[in-house]
């Protein structure tokens, strides 16, 4: 029996063999099976204040959000989107979005409102669950230029043009009989950047739950009465799948913090909430080490049996910071938004190979491949010799299904009957597998892919600004930190308080955590004959690096980084 | 590599400058304060954290800031952001900013006592 199928038999399925839908699995059949009482979801405010959802709670009142968006008139296949913080209205949205056989699509808060727009509009939202501050500052003012959301529920007041959450709720009953579900229904959208164009928003089924219980099984070994603490924002594909729906599946608890990221609160958080499973990212560990030991080392961890990471490459330090100082070593992990879930990982029961990424898991063929063939040809790919690009065997359950209305860059992932990652790896002689990078231009910040030509196209709405590019540029703790180059128009004087304005048309167009953090001003950015920007011959300059093959370089155009118009 | 996200508002970014100051101060040369003949006046240090602030988020609106709230309540700004801050005042003012002091920062008025009382630490240590 497949590890696939033995999952299978750990899920119940919905009653009358009527499909499987991911709520179910995750709340109603815990209430069925009489487990009603467990503490499922644990709020933490900033101020340490707990408080505790039960299952049943979850499921009577995902129950009246489902019977909410049937009364708005929302139901199969159509997209609700969230944009909130880490607060319970959220957990509940999404759990009733699934159950009303309807698609859940949660966005960052701290997205800016040209990422919100690009995001509903793409993803053709018809209802969006936010709070009267969102909605004030991203979606008023664009709300005309998004003719598929037909509803938005405020979650704290109720303004003009909007439904009041709470009035929604109390309306609605708390019985609901989930609509027969296929696996192969639609459930999850989750946007992600790539090199070229807007963002992908990657189309996932019901029945890839299937391997968010395997992986919490086999990778993160949750279960009832384990405390989980999954750091990822719900935002995010990993604050989905592990945020919220794997460790429901397994019937744990999760802690859910909803403060701002303090290395002493982290740790008490740790301590007080007898934390078992911790599920964590490079960016954060690498900030609690900056904090220092002796902070570590006030508070005790014993309740602690399993940390992981996730988000980008765990170099070997921190694993060996996590063994001496928390007394476990971290299990770096490696998955994709358009894997659903983890696919290569150290495992909790084998040693950790301190800097890999890990190994395959049970049911997951993983190939080191080239591709090949022209560019108008579908993909083909030939075996690596020794480093190459990650590649996947089709057929795992998670797999996501499609781009929404992109159905040539989905294909153009697939070779073969392999997956295509993006991902440059080395596999080594014991079947460690080792990052490298990524094959395009992707910048990769605080565990975040950031779309280069997202950030570029807001700053050439900027009036000063002739051309502009994006590129990462290698961050001690974050990763890459995103650096924008510009150039400006003809009689433009390129000094610091245009620099200024152009941030901050950036951050308040992108929001902070997509915007550059840093602007320099260039008289020439290096292009390609056909007029390309290549980010790449950018960013090896910028850092003194090779600059590999130049002959699609325009020689016409000065390229060299000295010419900087500012201090930098 | 790896699943695209992670936690919300977690991260810092080294600026090298910054770090420079740092060390600077800790070596003993004070940039930005060094030609002081008297320690910063109270009054200077609120401008100059609201200044500060202005070169992480050039886009928030600090007149309208409530000087008792926390900026992260009033201002889009994530933790790069307030990381990248701190290094900067730093940087500034030619002192070092204990970790455990960071979340005294966090509001106008507590960074402006935050910054006073180290000020005073470091004048303190360079006349003895």
């Amino acid at each position: 029996m497949s590890v696939w199928d033995l999952a299978r038999t750990r899920l119940d399925g919905l009653p009358g063999g009527e499909g499987r839908n991911i709520a179910f699995e995750a709340v109603d059949r815990h209430v069925a099976h009489g487990n009603g009482d467990r503490i499922a979801l644990r709020f933490l405010s900033s101020e340490g204040a707990a408080r505790d959802v039960r299952y049943r709670t979850l499921a009577l009142d995902s129950n009246r959000f489902a019977n909410g968006l049937d009364a708005l008139g929302v139901g199969s296949g159509d997209v609700v989107a969230t944009l909130l913080g880490r607060v319970p209205e959220l957990y509940i949205a999404a759990m009733g979005t699934l159950k009303a056989g309807a698609v859940l699509c949660t966005l960052f808060a701290a997205f800016g409102p040209e990422p919100v727009r690009v995001r509903l509009a793409k993803g053709h939202v018809k209802v969006l669950v936010t709070t009267a501050r969102q909605y004030r500052r991203k979606i008023e003012p664009l709300r005309r230029e998004l003719p598929d959301l037909k509803a938005v529920i405020l979650i704290d007041e109720a303004l003009p043009g909007t439904c009041s959450w709470q009035r929604l709720m109390a309306a609605a009953s708390d019985r609901w009989r989930i609509p027969a579900t296929s696996p192969d229904s639609l459930a999850l959208i989750h946007f992600t950047s790539g090199t070229t164009g807007t963002p992908k928003g990657a189309v996932h089924v019901h029945e890839a739950v299937v391997a968010h219980e395997a992986t919490a099984a086999a990778v993160l070994t949750l279960g009832p009465g384990d405390l989980f603490w999954c750091t990822a924002d719900p935002g995010w594909v990993t604050g989905v799948s592990y945020g919220i729906i794997a460790p429901l599946v397994r019937g744990a608890t999760s802690v859910i913090d909803d403060g701002v990221f303090e290395p002493e609160r982290w740790y008490r958080i740790l301590h007080d909430q007898s934390v078992t499973i911790w599920y964590t990212a490079p960016t954060a560990i690498r900030m609690l080490m900056k904090a220092g030991d002796a902070l570590a080392r006030r508070h005790d961890f014993r309740t602690l049996r399993l940390a992981a990471s996730v988000g980008e490459p765990l170099d070997a330090g921190a694993v060996a910071w996590g063994e001496a100082v928390l007394g476990r070593p971290f299990h770096d992990t490696w998955w994709q938004t358009e894997t659903g879930a983890i696919m290569i990982a150290n495992l909790p029961d084998a040693p950790v190979c301190p800097g890999a990424m890990g190994r395959p898991l049970a049911g997951i063929e993983a190939a080191v491949v080239e591709r090949c063939g022209g560019p108008e040809e579908a993909p083909r790919i030939e075996p690596a010799a020794e480093a190459g690009e990650l590649a996947l065997k089709v057929g795992w359950p998670s797999m996501f299904r499609g781009y929404v209305d992109d159905e040539a860059r989905y294909r153009a992932v697939f070779a073969d009957g392999y997956y295509l990652t993006g991902d440059r790896v080395r596999r080594d002689e014991d079947g460690w597998y080792w990052f490298l990078g990524r094959a395009d231009d992707v910048i990769k910040s605080a565990g975040r892919l950031i779309g280069p030509i997202e950030v570029e196209s807001v700053l050439l709405q900027h009036p000063a600004v002739a051309e502009a590019a994006v590129i990462g540029l290698p961050d001690p703790t974050v990763g890459e930190m995103v650096k924008a180059y510009v150039t400006v128009k003809d009689g433009i004087a390129a000094d610091e308080a245009l620099r200024r304005d152009i941030l901050a048309a950036a951050r308040s167009r992108l929001g902070a955590a997509t915007a550059p953090r840093d602007i320099a001003f260039h008289a020439a950015l290096p292009k390609t004959r056909s007029g390309k920007i290549m980010r790449r011959l950018l960013r090896a300059r910028e850092l003194g690096l090779p600059e590999g093959d130049l002959s699609t370089l325009d020689e016409s155009t000065p390229v060299t980084t000295s010419d900087s118009t500012t201090e930098d | 590599m790896c699943a695209d996200e992670t936690l919300d508002d977690t991260a810092t970014t080294m600026d090298r400058d910054a770090l420079d100051g740092a060390q600077a101060s800790r070596t003993g040369a004070l940039p930005g304060v060094k030609d002081r003949e008297t320690p910063m006046d109270r009054d200077q240090i609120p401008p100059l954290v609201l200044e500060t602030l202005a070169e992480v988020a050039p886009e928030a609106d600090l007149e309208q800031l409530n000087p008792d709230v926390s900026f992260h309540d009033q201002l889009d700004i994530d933790s790069v952001d307030f990381l990248n801050f701190v290094l900067a005042l730093e940087r500034k003012l030619g002192i070092s900013i204990p970790e455990g002091d960071y979340p005294r920062l966090g509001s106008l008025v507590g960074a402006t006592e935050c910054v006073s009382r180290l000020l005073d630490k470091n004048a303190g240590a360079t006349t003895s």
